[in-house]
Order: C-alpha cells, then structure tokens, then sequence
C-alpha cells in the first residue's frame, strides 16, 4: 500500500557546497540518500514529491559542515499481510517461485499454489496447471495475497498466496516479454 | 455464549483449545477418535450405543427441560463415550504409569456419570458411586476428568459424619468407616482421649451438573472441533516451515531469500548447507514436500470434515436450538452453589413441612439438613447446659496435658477439697468422667499412690494460692468501692454483678443474651467458670504464672 507522507531528516552538507546552489544540492543529496531505502516502519521510500522546510543549518564544530533538517513529503509503499498485490515472477523452483512488486520481493511456496499445479522443469521451470492453460514462470505477471511478511531494519520480505479466487497470473504474455 | 460474569476458567479453557489445533490433524486426535465412535440418532434421545440407550430409558426430571438433558447425554455420548478420563499412551521407550486406584478401564463411565446426573442435582459423590455401582475413587476420577472438562461442578465440604461420631466413652473401635488415627489401644488411651473426643469430619465431595457451563463448553467444542478441521482442509498457517534434517535447524518461508541456491532451485540450511524438508511433512524430502501425500492427507481431511459434519448434525441444531431459547428468554436450568441449593432445599423441606401442618422438617441426614443446622448452631444455652450439667468435655479441652493425669485420679479419688473451690477459681477440670475416673482407679497400685501424692501437693499448692488470692480480692474490693464496669471483677460475685452491667465485654454479652446460663452459673459457680477467659477469673488458675497474675492486678489498678 502507498503512503504519502511528511518526514524529517538530518542532512550534512560539506563547506564546499556552500553557496548560492546550496538549497539545490540539499535536495539534491536527500533525494540520493533516500529514495530507494527501507525502513522497518514505513516501508520503501519510493519517492521524495515535495520538500517543505530545510530550516537553518547549523555548523558543527571540527569538521566545518552544516547540517540542515529537512522536513519533507514522500511516497513510501508499505506492505501489509492481507493485501493483494500484483508483481511478477522472478524466479520458479521446485519449492515455489520468486516475485517482485518494485522494490518488495516476495516468495510463494508450492503449498500456497493451487493444487491443480504442478512444477514442470522440461522447458524452463514453471509452475503448469492441469489443464496447461496456466504456467506460472519467470517473467509471468501474477496477482497475489500477502498472507506474511517480515520486515526488519532495512529489508522487507513478504510471503503470498496464489491458493484463492481471483489470484494467480493475470498476463501471461508478460512472460514472453521478460 | 452466554459467559458467566468474571467465569475465568472457562476463558482459560477457551485459550488452551484455542492453542490445540494449531497442528493439524495429529492435534485433533482425541475428538476425532470419539467422533469415530460417534452414534448420534436423530431425533432420539442421542444415541444408539447400547449402553447409553439403557441410560436414556431411565425417568425424567421436571426440573430441567428435557433439551438440556438431552444436550447433556449428546455432549456424553459425542465426547465422552470412551474411557473416561482418556488413556494417553505413554511416549515410546517409557513405562507408562499406573493410574492412581485402578488400571481396569472403564468405558463409557463418563457418559453413564453424566447421564445419572442430568437426573440428580448436587449429589453426594459417595452416593452417586453407590448407585452407578462404581468404586469411589473410579468415580472420583471420573468427576475431577470431567470438572477439568467444565461439564461438573464439584465442591468439598468437611462434614462431621453422624456415625463417626463416638459417644463419650464409648469405644472408638465401634465405629464404622476408617479410622484415620488408628486403631488406638490402652495404652496410650490417655493420650488420645482428647482426638477421639473431637467429633470426627471427614470431606465429602459433591457433584451436579452445570447446564450453562455445558452449553458453553459444548459450543466452543464444536467451534473449535469445526475450525480444526477445516483448517486441515484449508491451511491455515500460510507460513511453511522447513527444517534442518541434519542440524535440526527451522527455517520459514519468510528467510526464504537467504536459504534459496539459486543453483539447484532448493532451500539450503544456512549452517550445514543440507537441504532443507518439509517441516510438517518431512517424508517428502527434498524441500518441496511430499506433494502426494500432501494431497492424501487433504483428501483424508476432507472426508473426516464431511463426516463430521454429517454426525455432529443433531448436536449442533440441539444447540441452536437452546441458544434460541435463550435468546427468547429461556433460563438455563442452575442449581447455584452446593450452600445455596442446600438451603433452599432445607427451607422447601420446612415449607412442606409446615403445609403438611405436622412436625418440622426432619433431618434425614441429607447436606441440607447438616448446613441449615450449621447456621443456627451458635446457642448459648447448650453451652451453659453443659457446663451446669458438669460436662467436662469443654473443661478437658483446656486443661493442659501434665494435670490431665491427675485430673483423673483427683476424680477418681474424690477429693472434695479440689472440686469444690469456695472463690470459684479453681478449675472445674478436675471433674473428670466417670468412666475415665474408673479406668484411672483400676490402674496399678503404685501409680496411684505416686499421682495421690502429686495431687495432694498440688492441691496444697492450689490452697496457698487461693489465700493469696482471696487476700488480694479483699484488697480489692476496697478499690471497688468505685464502681468500674469496665474493670474485670476478681471475686466470686462477677457474675452476680455483670448481670446488672450494660454489656461491656463479650463475655458478659455472652452471659446476658442467654439468662439460663447464666442462672446455671450462678447455682453452679465452680462448674460455670470452667471455660472462662482467664483474665476474668484472675483466680488460683493453674497454669497462670504468679507473674502473670500480677500483671493482670496491676492493669486492673491502672
């Protein structure tokens, strides 16, 4: 799920950007160092929409930079157990396939596939339905539940569920292409 | 649900079923094996075991609607046909352990209890095994399973059983029952004396049945007995476990990442590097699990669901039907606890009674009876009657142990001297029985003249102190010329005078409420004062120190 929220954060500049170009390396600089992390409580910092304050920037003694605390607004996406997600397969094995939905990956385990799949390895490792109308492989866009997720300090890992209605691929053409 | 208000324990049964099928089939085992033996029979009484049909012909109570009692004998037959608490199988390699009492099993006990209760309210649960034809303790075994099951309400009353109770003197052997003391000889007569004269109580233990709680239990039962089974079907943790075959390490898909070898398509152990299997299903081997026998187990799981279904279909709509009714206003049928039941017992017995316009509600030794006596037992009079009847069982019980021997011979050797003090003070315990006095007179001759000897000292002893004693009364009384109600009366006269005083202590409230006794104690001053407080009497007591005699005069001074 997607968020958009006001946060706050510390940035050190050196002396050397002191200058009329200051306020654009400031954002600059946030933007590098925080777009793309993670963080156990507000999940992907996807990206940062609009900075609102950099305050006044305070000299530290001995080093000579400044530090500056800049509110500012980002799109954070957040996982939660229970969402439906779209992402595409990664990878397939014998004991479930990988997906990844932007930044998040997530991993689906044989149990959590419905049961009328079975893995094929002939060709490239899928997961092929009963009736081979269906193949789950990499590249394969598919539509899950998260039904678990682990989030630590800096990386967030999810468990989902192809094993319910509406769920499973929902572009297999998607497969060629990748 | 209807929750009793602040019913802890049936919360915290709540949670321990709650944790039970978390795991799968192998958890469900115990319901589902009596689900195999299930015989339910719609819309017959419940089942179609024999044994359980011989139980349900038997007459009904008015009390309880018969749905109850039907639920009850469903619940007996769904749940509990089988051994009774269940027998749980040792784990392999220890030797199992012997069930306290016996090793016999009894099948079906629990189903036949249940059902003789839905015909009982609180019954004595030495009776009840009596009827059922069971030994106590297999009953009592079979009462605590199913108290620890919420379906019974048990409680444990220490009651002085009438038969227990010896006449004084009269032969301990002769009473029935055990003896817990033993078979006391002669010899050390004496020294029992004084337990055998307790009046012996023995814990007796009952039981009824708790309706409200039943359909509570019998409705999380099913709850959870439906829930774990379709999470069998379905699974529920969605959170595949995996474990280490060589280390035994445990791994979940959430580390799915860290232990997938992009090499071989498989879950590695992060230490060994052994390939991981299937935690729930480690036959499968290889990671992935036994997809057939995962199917297998699904398809078994399914069956059991659909059968279960089919079976437990009359005991779930006897509930939805209750529940209906109690949602209409129906009242669960209640006994409340033991106490109460008893007394309304005690007092529909007495309305009878009194309806019947002939004699009070006779005591026919039901729990009724004994407790509704409990609560009047406090009666002066019986106290004062005994003692003004020289009574000695109340003196004995104060007399310490080293005059109880010459106590005895001072009985049995009729010192008058002794028994009959003129200050009062002197202790009336030496008014032994007869019988003992008799038994005291038969010992050796030589003994008897030792304890004459020790008597004669001490009643020497007891006459010195008694001189003093009077003296100080004497001064006394001149302080009493200011009269103090409050001031604990050191002469002989306390009682004449408490009778006029506005009740100051407990003792002289004591005294007033009950105007017999205190008549006895002013006819029979020595014999009424045998069980004073000693402070009162302040008189030659014989185990008072000197010391603490002075201390009791001096707070009187002060």
């Amino acid at each position: 799920m997607f968020f958009h929220l006001q946060l706050e954060r510390e940035i050190e500049l050196q002396p050397k950007h002191f200058g009329p170009r200051l306020a654009e390396i400031l954002h600059k600089k946030l933007r590098t160092e925080i777009e793309g992390t993670c963080s156990g409580r507000y999940g992907f910092i996807i990206a940062v929409t609009d900075i609102l304050n950099t305050g006044k920037g305070t000299i530290r003694d001995g080093t000579g930079s400044a530090t500056f605390k800049v509110q500012y607004m980002c799109l954070v996406f957040r996982p939660f157990r229970g969402e439906v997600i779209d992402c595409v397969v990664s990878s397939v094995n014998k004991v479930g396939f990988f997906a990844d939905a932007g930044p998040l990956q997530l991993f689906v385990s044989n149990h959590l596939i419905p049961d009328d799949f079975d893995f094929v390895s002939t060709d490239e490792p899928a997961f092929v339905s009963a009736d081979e109308e269906v193949r789950v492989q990499a590249g394969a866009e598919v539509r899950m539940r998260i039904v678990g997720t682990r989030m630590d300090a800096t990386e967030i890992f999810c468990v989902g569920t192809i094993k319910e209605n509406y769920l499973g691929v929902i572009n297999p053409a998607a497969a060629a292409v990748g | 649900m209807h929750l009793k208000a602040g019913d802890v324990q049936l919360l915290a049964a709540a949670k321990a079923v709650e944790a039970l099928p978390q795991r799968d089939l192998r958890e469900a085992g115990p319901q589902l094996r009596s689900l195999e033996s299930l015989r339910l029979e719609h819309p017959a009484l419940g089942c179609s075991n024999p044994r359980c049909t011989a139980m349900h012909g038997a007459s009904e109570l008015d009390a309880v609607p018969a749905p109850y009692r039907r639920l009850v004998q469903m619940v007996a037959c769904a749940f509990y046909i089988g051994e009774c608490p269940p027998y749980e199988e040792p784990p392999p390699g220890t030797k199992a352990p012997l069930r306290k009492g016996t090793n016999a099993a009894f099948p079906g006990l629990g189903a036949i209890t249940l059902d003789a209760l839905t015909r009982r309210e609180w019954v004595k649960e030495d009776e009840l095994a009596q009827q059922l034809k069971v030994h106590p303790k297999v009953l009592r075994r079979v009462l605590r399973y199913l108290e620890q099951e919420q379906l019974v309400a048990r409680e444990h009353r220490r009651e002085k059983d009438a038969r227990e109770q010896p006449k004084r003197g009269g032969t301990p052997a002769s009473t029935a029952g055990p003896e817990p003391s033993g078979g006391s000889g002669s010899v050390a007569g004496e020294a029992l004396d004084e337990s055998e004269d307790m009046p012996r109580s023995f814990v007796h233990s009952y039981c009824a049945l708790d309706y409200a709680r039943v359909i509570d239990v019998a409705s999380l039962r099913l709850h959870r007995l439906r829930r774990c089974l379709k999470d069998a079907v379905r699974k529920r943790n969605p959170v595949q476990e995996y474990a280490c075959p060589a280390c035994g390490a445990r791994y979940t898909s959430l580390q799915a990442l860290s232990l997938i070898d992009r090499a071989d398509g498989l879950f590695h152990c992060e230490a060994c590097r052994t390939v991981l299997v299937d935690a729930e299903d480690p036959g499968g081997g290889d990671g992935g699990g036994g997809e057939g026998a995962r199917r297998e187990r699904l398809a078994e799981a399914k069956a059991l669901q659909a059968k279960a279904e089919a079976e437990l279909k009359p005991l779930v709509e006897l509930l939805n039907d209750i529940h209906r009714r109690i949602a209409d206003g129906a009242k669960v049928p209640d006994y409340g606890t033991l106490t109460d039941w008893a007394l309304a017992q005690a007092q529909a017995r007495a309305r009878a009674a009194a309806i019947a316009a002939g004699r009070g509600g006779g005591a026919n030794g039901g729990p009724g009876d004994e407790m509704y006596e409990a609560r009047v037992e406090i009666d002066l009079a019986d106290s004062g009657a005994a003692r003004a009847g020289g009574e000695p069982g109340e003196a004995r019980r104060e007399l310490p142990p080293w005059l109880r021997a010459q106590a005895l011979v001072a009985a049995g050797g009729a010192l008058p001297g002794v028994g009959v003090p003129d200050t009062g003070g002197t202790p009336s315990a030496v008014q032994a029985p007869p019988e003992a006095a008799a038994s005291a007179s038969g010992a050796g001759g030589r003994a008897e003249d030792v304890q004459a000897a020790y008597v004669r000292a001490y009643q020497e002893k007891v006459r010195l102190r008694e001189a003093g004693l009077a003296a100080r009364a004497a001064a006394a009384s001149d302080d009493a010329a200011a009269p103090d109600v409050k001031r604990p009366r050191t002469d002989g006269a306390y009682f004449g005078a408490a009778n006029g005083a506005p009740g100051v202590t407990a003792e002289r409230d004591a005294v007033k409420a009950d105007p017999d006794a205190q008549a006895h104690k002013a006819e029979a001053p020595g014999a009424a004062e045998e069980d004073d407080v000693e402070w009162e009497e302040a008189g030659p007591s014989n185990d008072a120190a000197p010391g603490g005699e002075d201390e009791d005069i001096e707070w009187e001074a002060a």
